[in-house]
């Protein structure tokens, strides 16, 4: 899965009767009214999902969607080709969520009566999300989710929820291949804690709901909370030697 | 496993292991080895790859559940777009047409459009200033805020603050929407934020209606000093101001339009995205401290002579640095006439 294949940028546009996500992009900028609306048609539900599950909140994930795509609206005539069109409004809108999380992690607000907003600025609550097949079992999972520290989340929302490729997922996020498989590997693992799932048959079950996993308390403290745990690592996937 | 199980263990490392992250580097033998040897490895490595897997598969049970845009917010996005597309069919919105329409023979003196919204957009004649006899990238107005605007902005910025790294710098946000007084003013310095962080070729941008702006532009005309120019941190970062006349040589009274015309022609040269893009990386690259992240750009003077003053923030600190018209020209680097850090 990739966020270009429905709708290549660069070829096949002679063979289809569709623009492509490209040619929509120039139509914008040279002035089509109607171009950017048709680009943002094709992928809004992924680019609604990924923010939605990044930042676990609807208004919040509506806001930065609106956001991002605004700007991508007026910054359309700096895309330059690099990457793919959907690749570009992927990394407007993560960034946009991203944003918003980090402020709110700088600013805390005071959470409503309904635990919408958490000051860890990951899900204080279930977002409203279709339910999953195995309810309850989501809920945790997606709290186990927003636990995580925020590149971690970002990184394991795009691989492993939506299915991107780690390579698009680190051109999404602008980190080396290596990265993102670090913070993926971090973050499951810290899941896999947090959810239960490194005790032997003799441990006591965690407390369900509550990321309690007192019989890990050591284990769980090795896996690192910070932003630069990749950073930390000998191997140095942030260097970029891992491409 | 308990704790004490995994003590001895460096489940990071095991974790990068599982998951790929050191293929290929030293540390997968090292690893590799350990689990071969170790038994407490060997069983964390086990536990970890069956509790990994279990992860791996509820999140992408997640994924495997739709989750289309929901009706109302897909209509409250057509409507900002719709808005959007409105503002930018306006013949003030579009920073193309903006520069095509400064007369030819203005040359290098500033034209100044009354922007909706009260930014004031100095147009420089751009054919003489590059060279050229045609509006190109290059030539794109920088705008800055009136100074009945300036206060709101200051506001705005402190609410929501705005940087670009100078590595992936790139004029967006704060142009005449941003201005403009719409509601969600704040909510836009973010989206621009993002843009920026998204867009790292963008430095040639043509940001519609003003050609964006790295966080603030101002164009106060005060005249710092070496003892002053700390002050210009307090300035940009705290909202409410530091009263303008708090800022010693500051021309008291004078109005905007007047500072620009004192610093225009000497500056002019740096009201162009990318002289200006150029400069900032010069800073960068002469601070030693990139990446930078541009909080305010003033357009003022040093010790009597025109300077940009800019505010940055980069890892460790923040900064202030007055530099000279040739800032970003080849040869001459930042043109660094002070510094301090303010943070």
């Amino acid at each position: 899965m990739t966020t270009g294949d429905a709708h290549p940028d660069a070829t096949g546009a002679a063979d289809r009767p569709e623009p492509t996500d490209a040619e929509l992009l120039r139509a914008h900028v040279d002035g089509d009214p109607q171009a950017f609306n048709v680009l943002v048609r094709r992928h809004r539900d992924r680019l609604w999902a990924v923010a939605l599950r990044t930042i676990g909140d609807r208004e919040e994930a509506a806001d930065a969607v609106q956001d991002a795509l605004l700007s991508a609206h007026r910054g359309a005539a700096r895309f330059r080709g690099d990457s793919a069109v959907t690749t570009w409004l992927h990394r407007i809108v993560v960034n946009a969520c991203l944003d918003r999380i980090r402020r709110r992690q700088a600013h805390p607000t005071v959470p409503l009566p309904d635990g919408r907003h958490s000051d860890d600025g990951g899900l204080g609550g279930p977002e409203p999300a279709a339910p999953a097949p195995d309810h309850d079992t989501a809920l945790v999972v997606r709290a186990a989710l927003a636990a995580l520290p925020v590149e971690q989340r970002a990184a394991l929302v795009l691989v492993d929820v939506q299915g991107y490729p780690v390579i698009e997922a680190a051109e999404i996020l602008g980190v080396a291949e290596g990265t993102i498989k670090s913070r993926c590997a971090r973050g499951r693992a810290r899941m896999a804690l947090t959810l239960g799932h490194l005790r032997t048959g003799s441990d006591e079950p965690p407390g369900r709901g509550d990321g309690g996993h007192a019989g890990n308390r050591a284990a769980a403290a090795r896996v690192p909370s910070g932003s630069g745990a990749a950073a930390q690592h000998p191997s140095a996937p942030d260097r970029g030697d891992q491409q | 496993m308990t704790g004490a199980e995994f003590s001895g263990v460096d489940i990071d490392l095991l974790a990068d292991y599982v998951g790929g992250a050191l293929d290929g580097t030293p540390d997968e033998a090292v690893v590799a080895a350990l689990i071969a040897d170790d038994p407490s490895w060997r069983d964390a490595h086990d536990l970890l790859c069956g509790g990994v897997a279990a992860v791996t598969t509820q999140l992408q049970s997640l994924g495997s559940v739709p989750e289309a845009m929901p009706a109302d917010i897909s209509a409250r996005l057509d409507a900002a777009l719709a808005e959007a597309s409105t503002e930018s069919a306006s013949p003030l919105a579009a920073g193309p047409r903006l520069a095509e329409s400064t007369p030819p023979d203005q040359g290098e003196e500033p034209v100044v459009h009354n922007a909706p919204g009260g930014a004031t957009v100095i147009a420089i004649g751009g054919a003489r200033a590059s060279g050229r006899g045609t509006a190109a990238p290059d030539q794109h107005p920088v705008a800055v805020p009136s100074d009945a605007r300036r206060r709101r902005m200051r506001r705005l910025r402190g609410a929501a603050p705005v940087g670009i790294a100078a590595g992936v710098l790139a004029f967006v946000g704060f142009g005449v929407q941003q201005f403009g007084g719409s509601a969600d003013s704040q909510t836009d310095s973010s989206a621009g934020t993002a843009a920026e962080q998204s867009a790292p070729q963008a430095a040639t941008g043509q940001d519609l209606a003003l050609p964006g702006v790295p966080a603030q532009i101002s164009e106060s005309g005060l005249d710092y000093r070496q003892a002053t120019l700390g002050q210009v941190g307090a300035r940009a970062m705290a909202a409410p101001d530091v009263p303008e006349d708090k800022i010693a040589g500051a021309p008291s009274g004078k109005s905007t339009l007047g500072a620009k015309s004192e610093t225009g022609d000497a500056l002019s040269r740096l009201r162009v995205q990318q002289a200006l893009l150029a400069c900032i990386d010069a800073i960068a690259d002469k601070s030693g401290l990139a990446p930078i992240t541009a909080q305010s750009i003033d357009f003022a003077r040093f010790d009597g002579a025109p300077a940009v003053v800019v505010q940055f923030t980069a890892r460790g600190g923040s900064w202030v640095w007055a530099v000279g018209p040739r800032c970003g020209t080849p040869g001459v680097g930042a043109d660094k006439l002070a510094s301090v850090q303010v943070g």
